[in-house]
């Protein structure tokens, strides 16, 4: 049976790496197998889940009294890269590409090719087996968008069509132009460039049938119902038109959205609160009590338009994207701990079962 | 470190979410106000624009209502001009370099699209030709992804691949001016909160580990700490204990004291880990006219 995903987006400095981490451990509290996929190099989530160091490996997270386990991985984008190529090619292509320093380069430095790495990591997982429940954080981006289409996009630049364009540009007027643009790029960036961008190609062109069948399967794990798309904000800055944005895109592509996580809503203000008057007589005086009881006075009105702004906040997105919007509580003390990710569990959607 | 409007190019980074662009647009108001003529740069995008009160994003360099002029570059803006100034095309043989092949290997290229944008911004700033406009500061709003920290890597990456050609030049050009401690400034953005400082001081490590300096973290959306000072508190917690009425009022109290004791804890972190960094807290800003309103704010990191 294949497993669950959650996939967290959003734009970053909304608490999505915790988020994402939050929702693994409810799952594996409730009984999975879980493995939670990180993309920032946060060491703050590896300290929080109480291992050392997250690597490209899961390591076992140990969560007292779970029926489920939880395990956590942070994406390697360049250890990604070797395995990808160790799979699909032999072990003479495969050294031959390691050498290549336009290869260092692209598994490095390519724009997109740690959201491609991320979704390669991510099908590998699931193929594996060994999970019920597969929890991504993705990396920050400006669009979220990204996610989805930098995969594509490097893809396109793997494809045969650069390698043809590189070696046999063509007859005619198109390959004329193709030939003069050609000459242009050579001139530009050097024999000893183009010399390694050539290898490159050719020797990734032999494999990309490899390729070509793996990224089919992976557009279909993501666009399948048991892959579902949380979309994370801040209750502060919830960024609406962004996420509206994204929302669309994602159901113009048939993907499944869960719905809205909304961090660091506060908690409603209930009173009663003490009245100004007796707030004075209270600490009538007292040194620094003038200006402590017109500090108490102003509070609860402050605290509550806060609290109100972060309701409409969480309204007007269910509103407007026809979708639940889940209010995840700001933890005075902030999210330090495996005790603060589970403390975050009752305010999280119910787990649903595999489908 | 030199004030930072002394700085021809002034570079903006953090992660997207924690306010990047409406600090680089204040930053430009901030120097607009001082008589400093600036110019707020972003990479294909409009956010700076919209920040400034315009619509849509231009090439072309535009006013503002609030002093800064805007402008947005994208690649094939940056790689047209390329093939106009550097390598003297004409307008036909230009053509040639709007080809899919071009395209293709523009974007197969690591950090080639970086360093055609930050090759145009140079441009400007090194070998002004008449009738560009001259700034005295150049803000450039950097991209979220990786921090922002990639774009400054590209002239590097560009040199480890090609040794010479005019790409290589181009690279060697720009690592000139960005690794120019006298020429380019770096200020981060970030927020009071644990994982974004924690990321931050990684950031900044990384900067340092390349020889670059940050002149300023700016810590975004900072409360004022606002609740009476510590003997204040003691006499707060005094007083509500015995005040009948008073459970939900202690309460907000306690949770307001908790995060301000976070952020101030966060704060702290911040500049421990980098003893003799600049650091300076921006308040929490409403949306209307918020990078006006931040740029009052910022007298710290101009001054």
């Amino acid at each position: 049976m294949s497993p669950k995903i959650s996939i967290c987006c959003g734009v970053g400095g909304t608490g999505k790496t915790t988020t994402a981490a939050a929702l693994a451990v409810a799952a594996a509290t409730a009984g999975e197998r879980v493995v939670v996929l990180t993309i920032d190099p946060a060491r703050r989530l590896a300290d929080a889940l109480g291992v050392g160091e997250l690597t490209n490996r899961p390591t076992p997270v140990t969560l007292e009294g779970a029926s489920g386990t939880l395990h956590a991985a942070m994406l390697d984008r360049k250890g990604t890269w070797d395995e990808v190529i160790r799979r699909h090619a032999t072990p003479e292509v495969a050294d031959r590409l390691f050498a290549n320093r336009y290869y260092r380069a692209v598994s490095t430095r390519l724009s997109g090719s740690q959201e491609y790495m991320a979704v390669e990591k991510l099908y590998d997982l699931v193929t594996q087996g060994h999970w019920d429940h597969l929890v991504v954080d993705t990396p920050p981006a400006q669009h979220v968008l990204e996610f989805f289409q930098a995969p594509e996009r490097v893809q396109g630049i793997l494809d045969q069509s650069m390698l043809r364009l590189l070696l046999e540009p063509g007859s005619g007027v198109r390959g004329v132009a193709a030939r003069g643009a050609l000459a242009v790029v050579e001139s530009l960036a050097g024999d000893r460039v183009m010399g390694e961008i050539r290898e490159f190609f050719t020797l990734i062109g032999g494999l990309s049938a490899g390729f070509r069948e793996r990224s089919a399967a992976v557009a279909e794990l993501l666009r399948s119902p048991q892959t579902g798309y949380w979309l994370v904000t801040d209750a502060e800055a919830p960024e609406r038109n962004d996420l509206l944005g994204f929302l669309g895109e994602l159901r113009e592509r048939g993907m499944s959205f869960r719905g809205f996580l909304v961090n660091r809503v506060r908690p409603e203000v209930v009173g009663p609160f003490p009245d100004p008057e007796a707030l004075r007589e209270a600490f009538a005086g007292r040194p620094g009590g003038v200006e402590a009881a017109a500090f108490l006075t102003a509070l609860p009105e402050q605290e509550l338009l806060r609290a109100r702004a972060h309701r409409k906040a969480l309204k007007d997105l269910a509103r407007a994207g026809a979708a639940d919007a889940w209010a995840i509580p700001e933890l005075p003390g902030g999210v330090r701990s495996l005790a603060g990710l589970r403390a975050l569990a009752p305010h999280l959607p119910p787990n649903p079962p595999a489908a | 470190m030199k004030p930072l409007f002394e700085y021809p190019l002034v570079v903006v980074l953090g992660k997207g979410g924690v306010g990047r662009t409406t600090v680089a647009a204040a930053l430009g108001i901030a120097g607009s106000d001082r008589g400093v003529s600036t110019c707020v740069a972003e990479l294909g995008e409009r956010a700076v624009a919209e920040a400034l009160q315009l619509d849509g994003r231009s090439f072309a360099f535009r006013d503002t209502p609030w002093g800064p002029v805007t402008w947005s570059l994208t690649v094939p803006e940056c790689l047209d001009d390329f093939g106009k100034r550097k390598l003297h095309l004409p307008f036909v043989a230009r053509g040639l370099l709007q080809n899919r092949a071009v395209s293709l290997f523009v974007d197969a290229v690591p950090g080639l699209h970086d360093l055609l944008l930050l090759g145009k911004l140079e441009n400007l700033l090194r070998e002004p030709k008449a009738g560009d406009p001259r700034f005295d500061t150049l803000i450039l709003d950097a991209p979220a992804t990786g921090h922002g920290l990639t774009l400054l890597q590209a002239p590097r990456a560009m040199t480890d691949i090609a040794r010479s050609g005019p790409f290589h030049d181009l690279a060697a050009r720009i690592g000139d001016l960005t690794d120019d401690p006298r020429s380019t400034c770096l200020v981060l953005v970030t927020l009071p909160e644990e994982l974004p400082v924690s990321e931050t001081i990684e950031l900044a490590h990384a900067i340092a580990a390349q020889g670059q300096r940050v002149h300023t973290i700016v810590v975004n959306r900072t409360d004022p700490f606002d609740l009476p000072d510590p003997p204040g508190l003691l006499l707060v917690r005094e007083v509500l204990a015995t005040l009948p009425g008073a459970a939900a009022l202690e309460e907000l109290v306690e949770a307001r004291q908790a995060r301000s004791v976070r952020q101030y804890d966060a704060v702290r972190q911040l500049a421990e880990a980098l003893p003799g960094t600049r650091i300076v807290t921006a308040p929490r800003v409403s949306p209307v006219e918020r990078a006006r309103k931040l740029a009052a704010a910022l007298v710290g990191v101009v001054e």
